[in-house]
């Protein structure tokens, strides 16, 4: 017996085959027009701003955004970097009050293409920081002064840190530091990222541990009595600490 | 709506889907099987014989299991895997390369349908969250409210129909991977209807054969069978063979598969189809010799019937009539000698007229047929010397007669067996009907060690039920009584009531 190989006759497509195709054709169509206007809608604005006057303590929020502090300048001078599209733009408030400068901002919560920002501050030395971001990066450059960073995705990475505190605690987030001087008190950490802080040689109260990860100390002497302190934790990711 | 055949391409969309999500299962399975199989099968080839074999029918069987699917879900209509022994080469590897390849083409299809799939649920949760009030973000350019969640609920419908066709797209395409995989040119006998069922996915699907002297269709067992009407779901395709009618598919009226490739499939099997039809024909010749047996012995019991009829009418009567003409005769005698003789007349008479009745009643009980089963076992009970309980449960209703008959010569031959050897004085008889079968039971307490073989009369039983499709089973350890128990089954489809119906 031999397989039937009729096939059955070539009929013109059937109105489903049409009704898909005009939905799909729909969709299709839907969609570049979206990304059409969401190209022609797209646009960067930069707002520069410097604030005039002796300032206590500067506090940032700023969700999403990343954030690029320098140190040594002689006011505060901000550059917002802001890209958006559909005319949907940073929401940003600022105030000074009782000496501190408090800058927060959000983009509008949007499905198609969330808006992105950059903050680039210059600071005087020895002003106090608070940083705060969602998943937002942080980088710190040349700082001397006591610096608060908390992130949850975002990675916090510093380099000539020369400041009397830095505590960078990022959920997810990498943290590296590298510091010039011996700071009284680092405190690094993160839950699922690698900690990694680069010190100048000498004796420091030292406090490494990962629970998951690695462990390293190189380059430094451990000890309790010590004046500096150098606290590195993760809970599964790996730890470093080097002395140069 | 119904232009669109919504209801047909949901169900193949599904069936794809299921596929494809019992395929990665399945994958899992059958990767390592086959692969690590066919490998420590081969590693292990020179030390043992046997390795490969037994590494190949178990990746062979896997292969069986896929086809099976691939007909069960996709309608591939794949014929069934040759048995291990006749494959080929390439046949083997090709069913091995679609095992292999099951889970990776698995996953970037499911990978594919994902994304409209991905579209539909993220549009629709969109759009209720903006009817409800409970998501204030931008959807582009405008905020989420009342008015856009519902543009975007609307816009959820055409992403499923897309969803939707792309299942049933990835479907045709796994289905024709799995038919160039999985196609067999090895020729392949087996039932015509499940070769049939396999081809038209159909495993409903039944074979109406013709049988063109008796003007009717039957199925395999020669038994009649209707076509189905329209509008009921069911349809048939004529299957003919030089002009002559051969037989019918019966199938689903929704089936898969257009008419042509049902006729097609069918003549391609016609021989096969032909070939069947003629066993049918056959067993339909049996099953008309069976039902006529039971007419026979129906014939039988009412000649018997006639014949105890006659004779209770006719000699019985006269018998009667001629005791009391003796009985008057005796009285009117004076003479002392006469009287005597006259007397002994009348004693031998009344002797001829109670074997005449005995023999009536052996030839068949008038009893039986007027009243029934019931009052012909308490008939039975009365007569016999034994101490006799009965139980006939049957709501008092009658049962055709030929197996009233049948379980009155059971009971009838057991209790005269109880009598002659079992050496006791109590016996049990029990009548019920119990599933489906009246089920005949005489017991006794006595010295048992009965046999079938032993006498003609239980043979004479057991002739009598196999005609009416009934067993007789003997139970009877040495020293622990005999149980005799007869089956006869009676209920719609039996072949009692057929040859009742006919």
């Amino acid at each position: 017996m031999g397989s039937p190989q009729a096939v059955p006759q070539r009929r013109s497509p059937a109105p489903w085959w049409w009704l898909v195709t005009a939905c799909a054709l729909l969709l299709v169509a839907i969609g570049v027009a979206l990304l059409i206007w969401l190209e022609l809608s797209s646009k960067t604005r930069t707002t520069s701003y410097a604030v005039i006057g002796d300032l206590g303590a500067i506090r940032l929020d700023v969700g999403a955004a990343d954030v690029l502090v320098s140190g040594g300048a002689s006011t505060v001078q901000v550059q917002r970097v802001d890209r958006f599209a559909f005319g949907h733009g940073t929401h940003e408030d600022r105030s000074v009050r009782g000496g501190t400068l408090a800058i927060r901002s959000r983009c509008p919560p949007q499905v198609v293409r969330p808006c992105r920002v950059g903050y680039r501050i210059a600071v005087p030395d020895n002003v106090p920081l608070q940083i705060r971001t969602t998943s937002g990066d942080v980088r710190l450059d040349g700082l001397r002064a006591s610096v608060q960073v908390s992130t949850s995705s975002g990675a916090i990475r510093a380099s000539d840190f020369c400041g009397f505190m830095l505590r960078a605690v990022s959920d997810s987030g990498d943290v590296a530091v590298a510091a010039d001087c011996s700071s009284e008190d680092l405190e690094l950490r993160s839950r699922s990222g690698d900690v990694l802080a680069t010190v100048p040689s000498g004796r420091y109260h030292v406090d490494a541990e990962s629970d998951a990860g690695s462990r390293a100390v190189h380059g430094i002497a451990s000890d309790d009595d010590a004046p500096y302190q150098v606290q590195a934790l993760s809970t599964t990711g790996d730890v470093e600490v080097d002395g140069t | 709506m119904s232009a669109f055949e919504l209801p047909r391409h949901t169900r193949s969309a599904l069936r794809a889907l299921v596929y494809m999500l019992e395929g990665v299962i399945r994958g899992l399975v059958n990767l390592p099987v086959v692969a690590l199989g066919l490998a420590v099968g081969f590693v292990l080839s020179p030390a043992w014989d046997g390795s490969m074999r037994a590494a190949s029918r178990l990746a062979w069987r896997c292969g069986g299991g896929e086809r099976a699917r691939a007909n069960r879900f996709l309608h591939a209509h794949l014929p069934p895997l040759p048995r291990g022994t006749q494959v080929s080469r390439g046949t083997f590897w090709s069913v091995m390369t679609l095992l292999l390849i099951q889970l990776p083409l698995t996953l970037v299809a499911l990978l594919a349908a994902a994304v409209p799939a991905g579209l539909t649920v993220a549009l629709a949760l969109l759009g209720a969250g903006g009817v409800a009030g409970s998501d204030a973000r931008f959807v582009g350019p405008w905020a989420l409210g009342v008015w856009s969640g519902l543009l975007l609920l609307a816009l959820a419908l055409p992403a499923a129909i897309v969803t939707l066709a792309a299942l049933e797209g990835l479907g045709l395409g796994l289905r024709a991977v799995a038919r160039r995989l999985l196609a067999t040119r090895e020729p392949v006998d087996g039932p015509v209807r499940e070769l049939l069922a396999e081809r038209l996915g159909d495993h409903s699907l039944t074979i109406a054969y013709w049988l063109p002297e008796r003007g009717r269709f039957v199925d395999d067992h020669g038994r009649p069978v209707e076509l189905p009407e329209p509008e009921s779901g069911r349809t048939w395709t004529a299957v003919d063979h030089e002009g002559a009618r051969v037989a019918a598919i019966v199938h689903d009226a929704e089936l898969d598969a257009s008419p042509e490739l049902v006729t097609a499939a069918a003549s391609a099997a016609v021989l096969a189809i032909d070939n069947e039809r003629l066993k049918a024909e056959l067993r339909a010749r049996v099953e008309d010799l069976r039902v006529s047996r039971v007419r026979i012995v129906e014939a039988a019991d009412e000649a018997r019937r006639n014949i105890e009829r006659d004779l209770h009418d006719g000699a019985q009567q006269q018998l009667v009539s001629l005791a009391l003409d003796l009985r008057i005769l005796y009285a009117q005698l004076g003479d002392a000698d006469q009287r005597a003789t006259v007397g002994r007349l009348a004693d031998k008479l009344a002797e001829a007229l109670g074997e005449l009745r005995e023999l009536a009643r052996g030839i068949h009980p008038a009893v039986l047929s007027e009243r029934g089963l019931g009052a012909a076992v308490e008939a039975l009970v009365d007569r016999s010397p034994l101490d006799v309980r009965a139980s006939v449960e049957l709501d008092g209703a009658r049962l055709p007669a030929a197996v009233e008959a049948a379980a009155y010569f059971v009971i009838a031959e057991g209790l005269t067996n109880v009598v002659r050897y079992a050496e006791t004085r109590h016996a049990d008889i029990v009548v019920c009907r119990n599933a489906g079968e009246l089920e005949v039971v005489v017991a006794d307490d006595g010295r048992g060690g009965a046999t079938l073989d032993a006498g003609t009369g239980l043979r004479g039983l057991i002739d009598r039920l196999v005609v009416l499709d009934g067993r007789l089973e003997l139970d009877s350890p040495l020293g622990a009584g005999t149980r005799l128990r007869a089956r006869i089954p009676v209920d719609q489809g039996s072949l009692v009531a057929e040859a009742a119906g006919r």
